[in-house]
């Protein structure tokens, strides 16, 4: 049984985004397996111009319709979607899109203000999720698989610049230099 | 002589970065000194923004005017460490980066490339609504996981609580008693120069109540300047009475 085949079945029955793990323990496989395999079925559906694509985000994967052909499809499903966001709620889905996952006072120090009700906001709206960062002790935020289907891209690293802008320097100069090598360790696994 | 309007930026740092681009400015401490009376008068004259955001507005104010002041009065810096913390230039840099990035993805949603998964679908080929949340007791909650949960919760917060960093602030030297031994020195002296006389502080208050002191001194016409030239030395000299 060829594992791309068996994920590629699951992905294809569920209705909702499957995480590593998930598939892991559904294919009975090591986690590593299943991304590298991941991986190469998202690159073979965008090299063959599928019409749907691979999207992941945060160890979750979805199959979704491809970008080039949202119009049709947007139209079939009489799809209400707008681009609509306010300069703010963009800005702070920025930030986190490309420094994520990324602590509320981070977010803060970029931007210079306090952002209590946008990182609210965008968690109602779903375009943003939290996760508990065990070493820092604290809430971390990232951009949700459903903001990368808004933007149409099938993981961050289609962002432009996202390597330049994900890899600066940590802007917390006071945690020492352990601390900052566990928090590598958290964004490695 | 504001064209800027409030929706064009998003926060305090949108502003400021407004402000800079508009004056054709690079970004460096440099023009963070020219731009801060601007950006303190746009804070001043403008009703629009938020209460709630007033507070982050004048926290940068405040940043602002430190470094235009540091830019006036260079002398009065003492320690150059106690600034690395407080880099606003290098801080602005990175805004403005995001805010570009900002645009492209303004640009990229603009396309309306969506992608789409599957979901339940209802007749017409609509998604059916998103039924409204409701609330359910997951399984796994004990009162005693609520309660380690909530202890975890506390010993975090004792733990930033333990961190803040405990200074008190002791008025040894009052701009009175000051006065009194200025009075005394230009008794004994009739002249001397300022910036000998601001280097026998020994911190930051110091300097302040020595400045004021002699300010408040001139004021009363107890004591005049004299300067050579430009940025020449300042000489204190004692008024006869």
């Amino acid at each position: 049984m060829k594992l791309e085949s068996v994920l590629e079945s699951l992905l294809f029955i569920s209705n909702q985004p499957l995480s590593l793990k998930e598939l892991a323990k559904a294919a009975d496989v090591p986690a590593d397996d299943v991304k590298e395999a991941l991986a190469k079925i998202g690159t073979e559906y965008q090299e063959s111009e599928r019409g749907f694509i691979l999207a992941h985000n945060n160890d979750k994967y979805q199959l979704t319709t491809a970008p080039q052909n949202a119009e049709v499809v947007g139209r079939f499903l009489k799809d209400e979607t707008s681009g609509e966001l306010t300069p703010a709620s963009l800005e702070a889905l920025t930030i986190i899109a490309y420094r994520g996952p990324v602590t509320k006072a981070e977010l803060e120090m970029i931007r210079g203000i306090n952002c209590s009700l946008i990182l609210r906001n965008l968690l109602i709206r779903g375009l943003i999720e939290e996760a508990e960062d065990k070493t820092l002790g604290e809430t971390v935020y990232s951009v949700s698989l459903d903001f990368l289907k808004y933007l149409g891209v099938s993981s961050l690293n289609e962002l432009p610049d996202y390597e330049k802008l994900h890899a600066r320097e940590p802007l917390t100069s006071n945690i020492s230099e352990e601390e900052q090598e566990a928090e590598l360790e958290i964004k490695k696994n | 002589m504001h064209e800027i309007e409030l929706e064009q930026f998003t926060g305090p740092l949108g502003l400021l970065l407004r402000l800079i681009e508009k004056e054709e400015l690079d970004i460096t401490e440099v023009s963070l000194a020219k731009i801060a009376d601007n950006y303190v008068d746009y804070v001043q004259t403008n009703p629009n923004i938020p209460d709630e955001e007033l507070a982050d507005f004048l926290v940068l104010a405040a940043r602002l005017l430190y470094i235009k002041s540091k830019a006036l009065l260079p002398y009065l810096v003492f320690d150059e460490s106690e600034d690395n913390e407080d880099d606003l230039e290098k801080q602005l840099k990175m805004y403005q980066e995001f805010v570009a990035a900002s645009h492209n993805l303004e640009v990229i949603i603009g396309r309306k490339k969506f992608l789409f998964a599957p979901s339940a679908l209802n007749r017409n080929w609509r998604r059916r609504p998103v039924t409204r949340p409701k609330f359910v007791a997951p399984k796994n909650v004990t009162p005693e996981l609520l309660a380690a949960r909530y202890e975890e919760i506390l010993n975090r917060l004792a733990a930033t609580v333990k961190l803040l960093p405990e200074e008190s602030w002791e008025a040894k030297i009052s701009i009175d008693d000051r006065i009194v031994s200025i009075r005394q020195l230009l008794g004994k002296k009739l002249r001397f120069s300022f910036s000998q006389f601001l280097k026998t502080a020994k911190n930051r208050t110091e300097v302040v109540v020595n400045f004021l002191a002699v300010l408040e001194l001139a004021k009363q016409q107890e004591l005049v300047f004299e300067q050579d030239g430009l940025f020449a030395e300042i000489q204190v000299v004692a008024v006869k009475q």
